[in-house]
This record gives C-alpha cells, sequence and structure tokens, in this order.
C-alpha cells in the first residue's frame, strides 16, 4: 500500500519536473539592457522610444515584429531612455518621468508623470521606488546633477519626490539586491545601499573609469565605459571588484 | 502636425525674442552625413573588431554585445566574465541600440528597424526590415545645441551627423 503511495508520489514528482522543462521552453528568452537603452522587450512585445514616441510592435512572431502602436509622449526629441519592470515601462525624457502601463500590452497608457527641471533622465525600478538620475551637459541643458527616488508604489497619478542628492555627472544606473549603483560620469561608479529605497546610503565609490551605464546580472555587474567595458565581480554587493576590462 | 510645428514655432519665438551675437566666422560644430540609405541586403559575421565608438551594452545567455555606435555590434563570451573572449562583429550601418528575443536580434540601421535570425552566427539572416520605423537620428537638427552646417536636401538623405570645424555657419539650434 505505502509503496503504491510512493510510486504516485515519484510519478507526479517527475511530471512536474518535466511540466517545468516544458514551460521553460515555451518561455520567451530577452536579455538584459542597460537604463540608456531605447529599446526594450516586456512579454511579447518590443517597445522603441525616439525622440518624441513610444513605438510598440508584437513579436507574436519574433523574426517578423509588427508595428501596432504609436503613442506621442513629448515633443521636440525630448524622450531619451526606457525601463521595464514587470507591467510598466519608466521613460526617462528631459522634463520629465513617464510611468507607463502595460497591463494592455499592445497598448501602453500613461499612468503617471513626475516632472522635473529640464536635464537627462535614466530610470530604474521597482514595485516601490522608481531612482532616477538627472544630469546637465551636451544637449541636456538645465544646471542639476542629482539622483532622485520617487515613489511608484501608488500606481496612478503623479509619483512623488521622496529622496534627492547631488551628484557630480550620473548617466545610467543599475538595481541588484538592495544595492542600487549609479554611474557618475568621470567622478565613479556610487554604490548606494537602498535596502530603504527612501533613503539610499552610499557605502562606496569604485573609481579609474568614466561609468556610462551598468548591468546587474546574476553576480556580476557590466559596465558601459569609455572606451569599452569593465565587469566586476558583485557576490558581495556593497563592495563590487575588478573582474576584466575590454577595451580596444 | 500641429505638435511637429511646436519646436519650430518656439525656436523662431526665441530667435526672434533674443539678439544672438553673430555667428563666429570658425568654430566646432555639427555637419550633416548624407547617404543614399537602401535596405541592407545581408549581415554577417565577421572577426573581432577595435572598440572605438563603445556604445550601448546588452547581454543574453553569456553573451555580452556592445554597440560601435553608427557602425555595428561586438559579440564577447561571458562565459567565464573574468576572461572575456572576443567573438565576432556583426557590422550595421547607423546602430545605436540592441535588444533579443531568442533567436532574433532587433536593432536600427538609422531610422530603420533591422531584425536578425542570430541562432547560427555563420549564417545570420535578415528576417524582417521596417523602413522608417521611428527617428532615432533626427534629420532636421544634430545631436547637440550649437551652431551647425544647415542642411542642403539636394545633397540627399541625412543619416547621421558628425562634428567638424564649421566656417560662419547660419543655423544654431
Amino acid at each position: 500500500m505505502k509503496l503504491r503511495y510512493l510510486y504516485i508520489l515519484v510519478f507526479i514528482l517527475l511530471a512536474a519536473i518535466g511540466c517545468e522543462k516544458d514551460s521553460n521552453r515555451s518561455v520567451a528568452a530577452t536579455g538584459k539592457g542597460g537604463s540608456t537603452a531605447r529599446f526594450t522587450i516586456s512579454g511579447m512585445h518590443l517597445y522603441v522610444v525616439d525622440g518624441d514616441e513610444l513605438h510598440t510592435f508584437s513579436l507574436q512572431n519574433p523574426a517578423e515584429p509588427e508595428q501596432v502602436n504609436s503613442l506621442q509622449l513629448g515633443w521636440n526629441n525630448s524622450i531619451e531612455t526606457i525601463f521595464p519592470w514587470k507591467d510598466k515601462l519608466f521613460i526617462g525624457s528631459t522634463d520629465a518621468m513617464y510611468v507607463i502601463s502595460i497591463s494592455n500590452p499592445g497598448q501602453p497608457v500613461v499612468e503617471g508623470t513626475a516632472s522635473h527641471i529640464r536635464a537627462c533622465d535614466p530610470v530604474v525600478a521597482d514595485d516601490k521606488y522608481a531612482y532616477v538620475t538627472v544630469r546637465t551637459g551636451n544637449n541636456c541643458s538645465g544646471d542639476i546633477n542629482a539622483l532622485y527616488v520617487y515613489d511608484v508604489s501608488a500606481g496612478a497619478g503623479s509619483p512623488s519626490r521622496v529622496f534627492g542628492q547631488d551628484m557630480n555627472n550620473p548617466h545610467g544606473l543599475g538595481l541588484h539586491n538592495n544595492y542600487l549603483y549609479v554611474c557618475d560620469g568621470a567622478a565613479g561608479l556610487d554604490v548606494f545601499n537602498v535596502q530603504d529605497g527612501a533613503n539610499p546610503r552610499l557605502v562606496t565609490t569604485k573609481k579609474g573609469y568614466t561609468f556610462f551605464d551598468c548591468i546587474p546580472v546574476d553576480n556580476v555587474l557590466i559596465c558601459m565605459i569609455e572606451g569599452g567595458m569593465v565587469l566586476y565581480d558583485i557576490s558581495t554587493p556593497a563592495n563590487p571588484v575588478v573582474l576584466s576590462e575590454i577595451k580596444k | 502636425m500641429i505638435k511637429k510645428l511646436i519646436p519650430i514655432i518656439c525656436v523662431c519665438c526665441i530667435s526672434a525674442c533674443t539678439v544672438d551675437p553673430p555667428p563666429p566666422k570658425e568654430t566646432e560644430g555639427y555637419v550633416p552625413v548624407y547617404a543614399e540609405k537602401a535596405k541592407p541586403s545581408s549581415v554577417s559575421f565577421q572577426q573581432p573588431q577595435a572598440i572605438e565608438n563603445a556604445g550601448k551594452i546588452y547581454v543574453k545567455d553569456k553573451l555580452l554585445y556592445q554597440v560601435e555606435n553608427g557602425k555595428g555590434i561586438h559579440v564577447i563570451s561571458i562565459a567565464d566574465p573574468s576572461k572575456p573572449v572576443r567573438e565576432g562583429f556583426i557590422p550595421i550601418a547607423g546602430a545605436q541600440e540592441i535588444s533579443i528575443l531568442n533567436n532574433s536580434l532587433y536593432t536600427n540601421t538609422y531610422n530603420d528597424l533591422l531584425v536578425l535570425d542570430i541562432s547560427s552566427p555563420e549564417n545570420i539572416t535578415i528576417t524582417k526590415y521596417i523602413e522608417n520605423a521611428f527617428t532615432l537620428v533626427s534629420t532636421v537638427t544634430p545631436p547637440e545645441s550649437g551652431y551647425f552646417e544647415c542642411v542642403d536636401p539636394a545633397k540627399g538623405m541625412v543619416i547621421g551627423w558628425t562634428k567638424k570645424k564649421i566656417y560662419s555657419p547660419k543655423c544654431k539650434y
């Protein structure tokens, strides 16, 4: 009798493992881009921001995308970056951060807008907070360089700013296990503890390169720097250790 | 239409309301790059190339991609992140962006969307090309504000901007 139960149990287990494998195979596999990207994939859609618009392409057949939507967001080339998180897109422009709902993936709608003074601003986000850098220089007008945190947990409306700190010339950022990596141009890579997202604490700054953007993948932080890339081991997230450089 | 006109109207207002100093006789500024734009007929996987104008980065399945701004995509294996191996280079004129789903790589050739099947690197194929899918390269104004050489439509289509010494520029934004 007991043996029969055991057989059933083993059978269920095997079936479960089988299902797992099957579902893994059918799940669409996408990679990871940086916070300064203008292309991003969420679910079975490719989202592209150009200067003024958010373009949506269906990837029902990944090899042959079809454009299904265009949403006018800004004007005069103000849109710069796009970052996906669950059923949302966070879009950085020179004067605001847009929170876009993609609950209906083929038909993005603006859910909230946080305006700020004119500057460039990549965004990363999680369920509760959106982390935004604003910087001046080049075609980014304005006169502020800072890291801002917005509370986006409320969903619709205007996210409120809960934190702000001056920086040198911040570009892209990456979020990984309660740590936020901010590429502060020639001033270095700033590592913030964001266990309390409304109160980031700077724990260390890594120097030696001019940092533009970074992507945390598992325990490796891949940074785009002037002239190429540098890879860090972030198995101790508070203390990135250089693994390798790819330059020239 | 109105929205497209707003920036032009604003520029006109600003230039009408402020008294600009005369343009410098010689300055650094952007010059339009003209070209005959055509759908790329094929894309190949070539020998690794030097990173010169490092662009955006993308990671998928132990492969790291870095855009060579305006020229293509570097492909680097980071199976061992302490010893990256340069696998090759995919030349794509005007490339700035990259994203990947399964075996499809999405990038841009100027303002056109290009989709590549990368399931076998030695045989990359173009599966889709959408002309003028977006406006990543402005054909009207350079990427930074300041003086620039005016666009001359007779010279062809603007596919990009390059910085050069310019003389008595008539255009500014």
